[in-house]
């Protein structure tokens, strides 16, 4: 299946996660909150086909 | 909506584990890796209010003014918001920005902090380096800017609290910011300064308080998120090539492979500090404002004398 992580299209096998598709980016999953369609997810959570997944960074300030 | 299943503690346990549900049964938002639980909007929500609410508790007294320092990002953000929902009449509050002059950044941050607290219906006000110090971090001389920046935030921040007679300053330092402090204060072989971290009340010094200390960057922002919370995104233009965020992506790899990493330095940190040795702190004099030695740095980096 294929999903797109912050406009980066992804490859992934069948009941992929977040957290699988973050790990294929090099993406430390620390730094990053992920929101699918503007619902906040957890990093288990299964993707389905043709998800679009928006990071959030954590990270902000001086 | 967040609502309690009619399920026993084993069943919910059992759905947590094989659908990544909070604990009450609802989705959850967040996968808090250092405890290995699932958490839904509400009760992170109440998680993180309850772990303030134990952090504050001790720090704050009836009848407190304390001075918030507020820069518009999410933490002071948020901890303005919180100190603002338990401790309404409990302690007096006041906003302090520092406007350190950073075009195009603290700008913005100005204007949510300004936006947050009219909305908050908290007294605000804003203090410049240009106004006291007569410099910007923009028109500085030096590939130091943070350091320099540090030195002179810390001393106006200081000096407007005592301007509005405060009795303590509210700084929004989270979990990480805490446990990069104590790195860095390691990678420098700085001993003094790590015990200086704590320093609080002494002579000439506004007593501050952190009651964010023990939670983690990532829960704040989902905090803000989940709340509604108006803040700045934005990074300092200047901090992009500095040890702390060398030290940031460290830990941050380590908290990933090693999950609790932030808690376990921190944790450190507060054992090694019981161990007491005595902390100097004396005027500087040029502008006699509190020091560890005889010239402050702000004295030093602008040459006064």
């Amino acid at each position: 299946m294929r999903v797109t992580v912050n406009c980066e299209g992804v490859e992934l096998s069948e009941k992929s996660t977040v957290l699988d598709a973050l790990r294929k980016l090099s993406i430390n999953p620390e730094i990053f909150i992920v929101s699918r369609n503007g619902e906040i997810i957890h990093e288990h959570e299964t993707l389905r086909n043709n998800d679009k997944l928006e990071l959030i960074k954590v990270i902000s300030g001086g | 909506m967040h609502r309690k299943e009619g399920t026993t503690s084993v069943k919910r346990d059992a759905h947590s584990r094989s659908e990544g549900h909070c604990r009450c049964g609802n989705r959850a938002v967040y996968f808090r890796r250092y405890e290995g639980s699932y958490l839904c909007s509400a009760c992170l929500i109440k998680q993180v209010e309850k772990k303030f609410r134990e952090n504050a508790k001790p720090l704050i007294n009836k009848g407190d003014r304390i001075a918030v320092g507020l820069s518009g990002s999410k933490d002071s953000s948020v901890l303005l918001y919180l100190l603002h929902k338990f401790y309404p009449r409990t302690a007096r509050i006041i906003a302090i920005t520092i406007d350190e002059g950073i075009a195009g950044y603290r700008d913005k941050s100005i204007a949510a902090a300004k936006e947050l607290a009219k909305k908050l219906g908290i007294e605000h006000r804003i203090f410049s380096f240009q106004k006291e110090f007569h410099v910007t971090v923009d028109g500085m001389q030096t590939d130091k800017y943070c350091t320099a920046c540090g030195v002179f935030r810390r001393q106006l921040l200081n000096k407007a609290a005592m301007s509005v007679n405060a009795d303590k300053i509210a700084i929004g330092h989270n979990l990480d910011d805490e446990a990069q402090s104590i790195m860095m204060n390691v990678i420098r072989g700085d001993f003094v300064g790590m015990r200086r971290l704590g320093a609080s009340g002494q002579d000439g010094l506004v007593p501050r308080i952190k009651p964010l200390a023990n939670m983690p960057e990532k829960e704040i922002k989902l905090y803000a998120i989940l709340n509604s919370i108006k803040f700045y995104e934005g990074e300092c233009p200047h901090s992009h090539n500095n040890l702390r965020r060398d030290v940031q992506k460290i830990i941050n790899d380590t908290e990933d492979a090693h999950p609790g990493t932030k808690m376990q330095i921190l944790s450190f940190y507060e054992k090694m500090k019981g161990n007491k040795v005595p902390k100097r702190i004396t005027k500087c004099k040029t502008c006699y404002s509190p020091s560890s030695s005889g010239k402050c740095k702000a004295c030093e980096i602008t040459g006064k004398k």
